[in-house]
């Protein structure tokens, strides 16, 4: 198939799109790709990391505990805040595991967020999205700059305007070893063909070797 | 006179010694300051300057790099296999630092961190703890893509010299 797709012409996802094609043809390899983040699930599970978690060494989000690196609960639970692309009833819990309420810029007695129970939530809310490690692993930013309740500066995903695609790291290493047993060309020459590229492989400040876009 | 001699024997003796430590104050340069390393070396690695690099750096230097990668089991990003590697920078014949040097810039202006611990980036340098716990640290922001890239600097307390390097 590689010696006949003409990449001119096509867009980022039809060359993709045959590229994996081919790859399971040849070598009976699905390579698993990123699927569905849109900005808005981004922002979403980028939060729930920020509150929980934060893998980012240099990034914190504007307010922390002191000592903490994770979303302070005093701004978490603040209900002056207004939450950017995120809804904060998706993420807080009063003591009985419900959305709290709010009366104007308050929160209704009897209906305050609890912070127990709210960590537990957000917990839940990271493993059931799939977020690897036990919902520990580093998700991006939706927005660039990343907005309330966390506003960490962190960088933005590069996959969401369209142009470009994360393939899983595992599955193109298996292929690196199945285009060297098959005496085939290497994986760029063979991203080449497809009019694909991995722009930041050998980068000097952001090497990214999973992230695929189409050749300008 | 036995006395007149002893004194200006004394006297001889004091200059002899008090020349010696002026020479040897003029001669031998005091170890810049931390800050200064810390920033002369981010300058070595983005102007690619090998020498200035080599000026910087302790005869042995620990050099580990590390990957990100996507993760095997769901969505996100975790830290992958680590290279180490042990520079002789006094014989570089099994080192390319010019390569090393290309193939890496560092965004930060300065760093975020100065006095990060082993036990904050247990990931980064589990194995090598013995190593970063006695030095003098830096963390700067290499870059931002999918994920945050961090280089971390180690230097040496008292000779101020680099001894160990962390990027991912």
């Amino acid at each position: 198939m590689a010696g006949t797709f003409r990449p001119q012409g096509k867009n980022f996802d039809q060359r993709l799109a045959a590229f994996l094609a081919d790859v399971k043809s040849l070598y009976h390899l699905d390579l698993r790709r990123d699927s569905g983040q849109t900005i808005a699930w981004q922002q979403k599970y980028h939060v729930a990391h920020m509150f929980l978690h934060n893998a980012y060494r240099t990034t914190k989000p504007t307010r922390t505990d002191s000592g903490k690196r994770t979303i302070a609960w005093s701004h978490f639970s603040d209900p002056k805040i207004v939450w950017h692309s995120v809804a904060w009833s998706e993420f807080l819990r009063t003591a009985r595991n419900t959305v709290p309420l709010k009366q104007g810029y308050a929160w209704q007695k009897g209906h305050e967020p609890d912070r127990l129970t709210t960590k537990r939530h957000v917990a839940r809310l990271l493993t059931q999205a799939g977020i690897a490690n036990a919902g520990k692993a580093m998700v991006s930013s939706g927005l660039k700059p990343c907005g309330e309740p966390c506003r960490c500066g962190a960088g933005r995903s590069k996959h969401l305007d369209g142009v470009a695609a994360d393939l899983n790291s595992t599955d193109l290493k298996a292929l690196e070893a199945a285009l060297s047993k098959a005496q085939a060309a290497p994986l760029d020459d063979y991203l080449s063909k497809f009019g694909l590229h991995r722009p930041l492989l050998n980068h000097p400040s952001s090497p990214e070797g999973w992230h695929i876009e189409a050749k300008p | 006179m036995t006395h007149r001699v002893l004194s200006l024997r004394s006297a001889l003796r004091f200059c002899v010694i008090s020349l010696t430590f002026c020479l040897l104050a003029c001669q031998g340069q005091a170890p810049a300051s931390l800050t200064e390393h810390t920033v002369a070396v981010r300058t070595a690695i983005n102007n690619n300057d090998t020498a200035l690099f080599l000026s910087l750096a302790d005869s042995v230097l620990s050099i580990r790099e590390q990957t990100w990668e996507s993760t095997i089991d769901g969505a996100g990003f975790m830290l992958g296999e680590s290279n180490d590697t042990l520079v002789n920078t006094q014989n570089l014949s099994a080192f390319d630092l010019d390569a090393f040097l290309h193939s890496v810039t560092i965004e930060g202006d300065k760093p975020t961190s100065t006095n990060v611990t082993p036990s904050m980036l247990e990931t980064e340098l589990a194995g090598q703890e013995s190593l970063w716990k006695t030095l003098h640290t830096a963390l700067f922001l290499r870059g931002s893509g999918d994920v945050e890239h961090i280089v971390v600097m180690g230097f040496d307390k008292t000779s101020h010299k680099l001894r160990a390097l962390y990027m991912n």
